[in-house]
This record gives C-alpha cells, sequence and structure tokens, in this order.
C-alpha cells in the first residue's frame, strides 16, 4: 500500500492562507506570496520535488473547502480535480452538491472510511491530503504517514495556520530531507508511530 | 555596524515551550547544542544581549558561566531590587524600563560594532520584529508537533518579508534543522 502524505506550502510563521480567503482570493488577500516558488518561475530543485509528489499521487482526500474554492475559483481546476482528471479525489463533507465529475467521490461518513476508499483505488501510489482541516483531522487520528512542508520565507502575520486545534499529545517526527531551492525549503518528515 | 539577531528553536507546528510551560522535547540534548559551530560562532560575533524578563527569571538568579559574556539588557516593567549572581567586567547587566527600541538602542552601543543578539522572550522579539529593528532570525525546527503551548509567532501585525540566507541539513545535533534568514527592509 502506498503511503499518506500531506504536502503543504506554509510561511515561516505557520500560515498556509493569507486572511479572507475566498473564491476570488483563493490563498487569501497577499497570500499569493506563498505560491511565489510555483508561479513565479519555478527552480530546478523546485520541480523536481513537486514533479516526484505528483508522480507518486494515486488518490487525494480534500475537504469541502478547498474542494468549494477549487470548483468555483476561475482559474482553478479548470473543471477537473486538483490533480486533473485521472487522480479520484475523495471530498470529506456533509452534504453532497450536484456534481457530475466522476473524478469526485463525496464521504459523509467520516475520515477513515474517505482514507479507505482512497488507499483502494491508490493501490501502490500515495493517497495525499489537501488543506489544514483535513490535515488536522488525519493528524490527530495518527493517520499520516509523511509530510513535505515548503516553508516560504515570509512572515504574513494571519490567515490560516496549518497547525492548530491538534489537542492531542506531541506527535513525533522524524526529519528525512531538506531541500533548499530558490525562495522556498522543502522540509520532508516521517511520522513516528 | 553589528545587526540585530533573534533566534529562537520552535516545533515544527510553531511552539517554543509545550501546554505545561517545558521546553525539554525542543532542546533533549543542551551539551550538544552548547558545542554547535553555530552557538560558537553567535557567541564570538555577539558583542551584547537584549532578554526579556521571563528569559531573565528563568535564569533563577545566577548568570554564572552564562554563554553570553556581554552586557545584557533586560526589558522589563519593574527593576529587580538586586541582579542575578555572574556578573563579572564583561557580563554586566542593564535594566531597560522604557521599551525595546530604547533596549535596542543601548544594546547597539554597548555592542561596539558587534551583533546584538535577542534571546527572548516571545513579546519582545514580536515587538521589535514589528518595529523593523531585528535583521536577521535564526529559527531552528525540532521535528516534533506539540499541539500546544507559546506560540513564537502570533499576531504579528503586518507581514515581513524575509530572504532565506541558510539551511543545515538534517543530522544536526538532536535532530533540529537551522533556518536563517535576512529580514527584507
Amino acid at each position: 500500500m502506498g503511503k499518506v502524505v500531506l504536502d503543504i506550502t506554509m510561511s515561516l510563521d505557520g500560515f498556509i492562507t493569507a486572511p479572507n480567503d475566498d473564491v476570488d482570493n483563493p490563498l487569501g488577500v497577499g497570500g499569493m506570496r506563498l505560491h511565489d516558488w510555483i508561479f513565479g518561475g519555478k527552480s530546478e530543485s523546485g520541480t523536481k520535488v513537486t514533479d516526484e509528489w505528483i508522480n507518486a499521487i494515486g488518490a487525494a482526500v480534500i475537504g469541502q473547502r478547498t474542494y468549494h474554492i477549487g470548483v468555483n475559483t476561475e482559474d482553478g481546476w479548470d473543471g477537473g480535480g486538483p490533480f486533473g482528471n485521472d487522480v479520484p479525489t475523495f471530498v470529506l463533507t456533509h452534504h453532497v452538491p450536484q456534481e457530475n465529475n466522476p473524478v469526485f467521490t463525496f464521504v459523509t461518513d467520516g475520515i477513515e472510511s474517505a482514507l479507505k476508499q482512497a488507499q483502494a483505488v491508490a493501490g501502490d501510489k500515495n493517497v495525499t491530503l489537501m488543506g489544514a482541516q483535513t490535515a488536522q483531522q488525519y493528524l490527530k487520528a495518527g493517520l499520516v504517514d509523511e509530510m513535505q512542508i515548503h516553508i516560504v520565507p515570509v512572515l504574513l502575520g494571519d490567515g490560516r495556520r496549518l497547525f492548530e486545534n491538534l489537542d492531542t499529545q506531541p506527535i513525533e517526527l522524524e526529519s528525512t530531507r531538506v531541500i533548499e531551492s530558490p525562495g522556498v525549503t522543502h522540509l520532508r518528515f516521517r511520522v513516528v508511530k | 555596524m553589528g545587526n540585530v539577531i533573534f533566534g529562537m528553536t520552535m516545533s515544527l507546528d510553531g511552539f517554543i515551550n509545550d501546554r505545561n510551560g517545558s521546553v525539554a522535547r525542543l532542546y533533549p540534548d543542551l551539551e550538544g547544542l552548547g558545542n554547535t559551530e553555530s552557538l560558537q560562532e553567535a557567541m564570538r560575533t555577539t558583542g551584547a544581549v537584549i532578554m526579556g524578563r521571563r528569559s531573565y527569571d528563568m535564569g533563577n538568579g545566577d548568570f554564572t558561566g552564562y554563554e553570553f559574556q556581554n552586557p545584557i539588557f533586560v526589558v522589563t516593567h519593574h527593576v529587580p531590587e538586586k541582579a542575578a549572581k555572574g556578573e563579572n567586567e564583561n557580563l554586566k547587566f542593564t535594566f531597560v524600563t522604557d521599551g525595546v527600541e530604547s533596549a535596542i538602542r543601548q544594546a547597539k552601543a554597548a555592542a561596539a560594532g558587534k551583533n546584538v543578539t535577542v534571546v527572548g522572550g516571545v513579546s519582545i522579539a514580536q515587538q521589535l520584529i514589528e518595529a523593523g529593528l531585528v535583521d536577521e532570525l535564526q529559527i531552528d525546527i525540532m521535528p516534533v508537533l506539540l499541539g500546544g503551548g507559546l506560540r513564537l509567532f502570533d499576531q504579528l501585525g503586518r507581514q515581513v518579508e524575509l530572504a532565506t540566507t541558510k539551511v543545515a541539513q538534517p543530522g544536526a545535533v538532536d535532530g533540529r534543522i537551522e533556518l536563517q534568514f535576512r529580514v527584507v527592509k
């Protein structure tokens, strides 16, 4: 079976969006700064790190918020899922929306069910998690195997925090790789279980 | 002119102590840490130190053998009746009651061209960063999610642009990842 991974960009002060994130500003007002390393001319090492992640993805689990913003943002997912139409994407939600794209499966019976379904289709490939709340729920449940955090050298001051509401005993990690790219540092961790 | 440097160790989720106020998980190998190149260099290049009252009180009244043998400026509202032990011709305490900017001014003068190292606490660091008075951040990340405690970066009133100047590979003492940043002004 593949791994359950989280791959996400975060400011040094812990934010994955700037304040007031919505359909018009998916990363919050001023939050595009976080993705400068991706859209502002990606470096060779940055490209390698993202390609490695994307090529290993067999399925994705996302939250309702990420889904809503992703499908409704102009220049967002362009009618597909977050990784196009080839990567089955499971959406954690309480209400199943009108959606005709079969890339999405809506899961109303919890995170473990969503993961089980995602792992079934992913096979030997990884299940990737998207969004802060989704990440927090799976971390709390001890279901994350690996995290890659792209640290951007900026203090945003406010926005949506990646690590919040964990309310658990400390979660031990093992630092397994550090790669420095222009404008971003890629930190990879294994979750110690 | 030296730089104003703020250095701190935090968990990956941004805490500088745990829910019980303990820093043990963030500094599992104090002895090893004391021998790191980074600390040795900090000791060589520091000319004055700024700390808050809580950091000062954590010394329990005795700074004998403290790693920074320099003038130390303690930002506080109330000057203690007698200064901690450990003062000598190099390490002298000055209690600053008129704010962080005054502390920076006095520390820079005392540092005589060397760096001013801010060792904490969090509120002093935030005030200095917000006021644009910090030149360099040295943030060590420990591979753990503490899930609660005191946040290093909280309620900063504005966006601050940084440039990464150093990244140390893992395998350093006790698993920490060393990151250094220049504050872009």
